[in-house]
């Protein structure tokens, strides 16, 4: 008995001393920055000299203004079309790559995850034009092939505006699904892919029934992680409409930005900062319970 | 252990496989093309001829992009900034990962969660507190200004994505290094380790390429100091009210290369982890 | 054990790590005198301003060295060369993307560069928060001496409640850049100067007889408001209503808005507008695009870009025409590069001293020489083009509504336009939120 319990706390003791660095620079760089955050939330600063305490007043004000609310919902449309596209394109693209081989596999992984490595500058440069109504790719490529009355302006008209963008959001995000589900994948035993093709069973069913079943906490933590990376996109969304036409595409870290930097509110713009913090919590507290699957041990 | 490195499933590649990945190499790559086509352009050129090849092939925005974004120089700057940052990155993020998912530490998901709810905050709120504490500190203007706070955000994903691949691992694997005399830290390094290739190698690949192009942070801590990290050398082909996008283009392809060579160099290392035997049943 | 050393391992490879950072602070790439370490730097420009030895150089960080300008180096080194003596000064790119979050940041950690450019147009939200040193006393010593150097129109840019908190480098404003070919083809004489009517008018025959586009402009918020704001000051200046506009006293409901809210959506409607539907949401490059490829007979665009697309426009010729004007006189937003001084510099006198050196003849004839409008009327300009430009400056007007808060400018980016002719709000509505949004700006 004692032998035991020594053992777990020796395993305590080794476990919080390895959470010791992670944890110190988490606290340094992002866990101070938040509570400085969060503080601020409840007063207004002009970022030089004027602060004052104002209670809730910043959060009061947040939801009943439009521009908010709008920019709100705009960031969460954005984020969960985004995410759910990019995993289950990836998942299915890791699961084509997986059964290539090394050296063919390595490009083609190369090539999907080079969207990722491209600065946005000129990912917003080639998409604007692409989008361009007149001299765009799209549009063009629409009257070639006889389609010319479903050329548009993407970006102008409110109804394509947004999917637009969450198109170029998937192209960028894919390659990232798709790394952490081909990584998850090489953990699978190579013995249970041979013993159920001797049962006979096709890729297809050993990519649903075995694969899934055993990756689903990697996916869970793709979806999380696409998630979070996808509601921070301020980059794209300015790059690519500046949050236009008018405030059709406006998302929270835009709102944010011209919140702070140029009204001067930095107070007001802490508070919208958490408004969208908690929405995505709550997000991610609703996909971590529909991804919830028993982590198998095999 | 058995641990056979160099193996890959090698399930025959159905045609179908090949088709539909091919399909999307298609629709993918072809930005990386319009990039670089654009690079052999002169701006002006590129403006009269967007999709084209380029009429006159304006080789000389490679050399310019060299020198005018100070490419070399700040080479070495980005190395470092980078290089330690993921160094460390990965090394504290599997340590915590680790603990989090098989050395029953209280409150675990608890803890997984604070440290996940973090990083929700949109990073532009982060830079204010930031840089005025660490101007307090007399930190800014060097390269450590850039790595600590590359280092503290790269962690909580990093630490997740740890997590969740350590849940994966059979706590029976690990049971019996204890049973046979390893103490923790030797059952994490001998054991846990060699297994996690795969997620070693995902989480230095992304660490390394969202920092490799960051941007926003670096421009303001060393906005005011001779140091500067490549992304920054781009600015020298945007000015007040244009962008010069043929030399801009061609230092963008300059700077993919390390991406690209990083990510080939760690693609070795996605092997496969567990072979049935290593444990029964 | 074998375990202890490994972290002991990894922790010595940390702190090596750091020092090895700290040591490895001189690879740079910036001209301007080196900074040895972090230590010094930081207390030279946070310290209280008393030199240790008396003939220790101060050092002076100057963020306003503007590359794409073929002068901007050579202005720097002058700069730096004239003051050896005195200044270590240190010249800093400017990063156009992120000025404003550079200032801000560095104003708000008490640790500023000490001379900042921005454009003096813009200057409200430092001049609310007061961030920026009056300059005033400066100017009027010895008789207003440096004052005078400065072209006036432009130096009350930077005028805020009676006081001078940045002063001009160059002057820049809305111009239209005319496909001269286009013209040809459809008949009508280049104008020069012209009112909004004879605009449309040319934009119908060019319509008709050409296939291209009468007119272009980019999307961002720093250029398609030109459209609301030109007509705002026009009709204003010929209504005697620019002080009270400036002032914030014109109400929303106005005819001057409802007058430019109904041209603006026709010249959409008629689709006068590159590329007709999705005119909105063209960006800057687009439309530049565009006209160089003979798409677009008109580009707006800034003044200071004339020699770039005089010179990249090769298949025709350009000429400079002003904004037509919506109301009986022309007015045009204009503006300026500029600089300033934050008010919590360590040394002030200093700065000053730094900053009327390089606005200084000297310097500023290198900015000429090189084909810009420079602010300092003492010099002067030869390339003919310029020139004409800087005729057309005359019409510049400093005070606008759509400065007279940020929110009033957010209004004008986002929504004035798009409600009304994407959305299809009706013009009363958008007046309506217009007026709102002036009220809550009074109010504040």
């Amino acid at each position: 008995m004692t032998a035991l319990s020594s053992q777990r706390k020796k395993m305590i003791g080794t476990g919080i001393l390895f959470m010791l660095p992670a944890l110190a620079f988490i606290a340094f760089a992002i866990f101070i920055p938040t509570i400085w955050n969060v503080v601020l939330s409840f007063q207004e600063w002009d970022g030089f000299l004027h602060r004052e305490w104002v209670g809730f007043h910043n959060y009061k004000e947040a939801l009943l203004e439009e521009n908010v609310r709008k920019s709100l919902f705009n960031s969460i449309y954005l984020a969960v079309a985004m995410t759910f596209a990019a995993l289950v394109i990836g998942t299915g693209l890791a699961g084509f790559i997986y059964r290539l081989g090394r050296r063919e596999g390595a490009i083609y992984r190369l090539i999907l995850f080079m969207p990722v490595m491209l600065p946005v500058a000129i990912i917003g440069l080639l998409f604007t034009f692409m989008y361009n109504p007149e001299m765009g790719l799209i549009n063009q490529l629409l009257r070639t092939i006889g389609l010319g009355s479903w050329a548009q302006a993407w970006l102008e008209n409110p109804d394509t505006v947004l999917l637009s963008i969450i198109i170029v959001g998937i192209w960028r995000l894919t390659g990232l699904t798709m790394m952490l589900v081909f990584a998850a994948m090489q953990n699978i035993p190579v013995s249970l892919f041979e013993s159920s093709k001797l049962e006979g069973a096709s890729y297809a069913r050993q990519f649903f029934s075995i694969v899934l079943p055993l990756i689903k906490p990697i996916v869970q933590l793709s979806a999380i992680f696409t998630l979070v990376l996808a509601f921070k996109s301020y980059d794209l969304v300015f790059v690519m409409t500046e949050g236009g036409p008018g405030i059709l595409s406006r998302t929270i870290p835009l709102q944010m930005i011209d919140t702070a930097f140029t009204y001067s509110e930095f107070g007001y713009s802490a508070a919208m900062g958490f408004l969208l913090t908690i929405a995505v919590m709550l997000i991610i507290l609703i996909t971590s319970r529909i991804l919830r699957g028993t982590s198998y041990e095999y | 252990m058995n641990i056979r490195p160099g193996l890959t499933a090698n399930l025959a590649a159905h045609p179908i496989s090949r088709t539909v990945v091919v399909l999307f190499i298609v629709l993918t790559i072809y930005p990386v093309l319009f990039v670089l086509n654009t690079s052999f352009k002169s701006t002006a050129e590129f403006f009269v001829n967007v999709w084209g090849l380029p009429k006159n092939v304006h080789a000389i925005n490679y050399p310019k992009a060299w020198l005018d974004a100070h490419i070399g120089e700040y080479f070495l700057n980005s190395s470092i900034v980078v290089g330690i940052s993921v160094l460390f990155i990965v090394i504290f993020g599997a340590m915590a990962g680790y603990a989090l998912a098989r050395l029953h530490v209280p409150f675990a998901s608890g803890i997984m969660f604070l440290i996940l709810s973090t990083t929700m905050l949109p990073s532009e709120s982060a830079i204010m507190p930031l840089y005025i504490m660490m101007s307090r500190l007399h930190m800014i203007g060097e390269l450590h200004s850039l790595i600590i706070p590359y280092i503290g955000w790269g962690l909580p994903m990093t630490v997740f994505i740890f997590r969740s691949f350590f849940r994966t691992l059979p706590e029976e694997l690990l049971e019996a290094a204890r049973v046979d005399g390893c103490n923790e830290t030797k059952t994490f390094y001998r054991i846990t380790v060699p297994l996690m290739l795969p997620a070693i190698a995902t989480c230095a690949i992304f660490n390394f390429v969202s920092f490799w192009g960051e941007l926003l942070w670096g421009s303001i801590a060393l906005s005011t100091s001779p140091l500067k990290t490549i992304p920054m050398g781009v600015i020298a082909f945007k000015s007040q009210f244009a962008t010069d996008w043929g030399p801009l283009s061609a230092a963008i392809c300059l700077v993919l290369i390390p991406l690209v060579a990083m990510f080939l160099f760690v693609q070795k290392y996605f092997v496969q982890g567990l072979t049935g035997g290593a444990v029964k049943g | 054990m074998r375990s202890f050393k490994r972290s002991g391992v990894l922790g010595s490879m940390l702190l090596a790590a750091i020092l090895l950072v700290t040591a490895c602070g001189g690879k740079g790439g910036n001209a301007g005198s080196a900074i040895p370490s972090a230590e010094s730097s930081a207390e030279a420009s946070s310290s209280t301003p008393a030199a240790t030895t008396p003939a220790a150089k101060k050092n002076i960080k100057f963020y306003g060295k503007i590359v794409e300008y073929t002068s901007g180096e050579k202005m720097v080194s002058e700069l730096q060369e004239q003051l050896k003596d005195k200044y270590n000064i240190e010249g800093i790119q400017v990063d156009w993307a992120n000025l404003e979050k550079i200032i801000k940041t560095g104003i708000a950690s008490n640790t500023p560069a000490d001379i900042y450019q921005f454009w003096p147009q813009n200057m409200k939200t430092f001049a609310d928060a007061n961030q920026a040193l009056d300059l005033t006393p400066y100017l009027e010593a010895d008789n207003g001496a440096w004052k005078q150097t400065f072209n006036p129109t432009l130096l009350e840019l930077g005028k805020f409640d009676g006081k001078y908190i940045a002063v001009p480098l160059g002057s820049n404003f809305s111009v239209i850049y005319v496909n001269n070919a286009i013209f040809e083809k459809a008949g009508i004489p280049v104008p020069t100067k012209w009112t909004w009517e004879e605009f449309i008018a040319a934009s119908k025959t060019i319509k008709e007889k050409t296939d291209a586009y009468p007119f272009a402009i980019g999307k961002e918020k720093d250029i398609q408001p030109w459209l609301a704001r030109n007509g705002i000051l026009s009709l204003g200046k010929s209504e005697g209503k620019l002080e009270d506009l400036a002032a914030g006293k014109v109400p929303g409901t106005d005819p001057i808005f409802s007058k430019v809210l109904s041209n603006i959506k026709a010249l959409y409607d008629n689709q006068y507008w590159y590329p007709g539907k999705g005119a909105l949401t063209v960006s800057r490059d687009e439309a530049k695009s565009a006209f160089y490829q003979g798409k677009v007979a008109m580009l707006a665009e800034v003044s200071a870009n004339a020699g770039g697309i005089i010179a990249d426009a090769k298949d025709f010729e350009v000429s400079v025409a002003s904004w037509p004007s919506m109301g009986a006189e022309n007015a045009v937003l204009g503006g300026a590069d500029g600089l300033f001084i934050p008010a919590n510099v360590t040394d002030k006198d200093a700065a000053v001293e730094v900053l009327k050196t390089y606005l200084n003849e000297s310097i500023q004839k290198i900015h000429a020489d090189e084909g810009y409008a420079a602010a300092n009327v003492n010099v002067k300009v030869s390339d003919p083009v310029i020139q004409r430009i800087m005729e057309l400056s005359a019409d510049v007007q400093a005070k606008e509504f759509y400065n007279f808060g940020p929110k009033i400018a957010a209004f004008f980016e986002q929504e004035f336009i798009p409600n009304h002719v994407l959305v299809g709000q009706s013009e009363a509505s958008v007046l309506d939120k217009l007026e709102k949004v002036r009220l809550d700006t009074l109010n504040k």
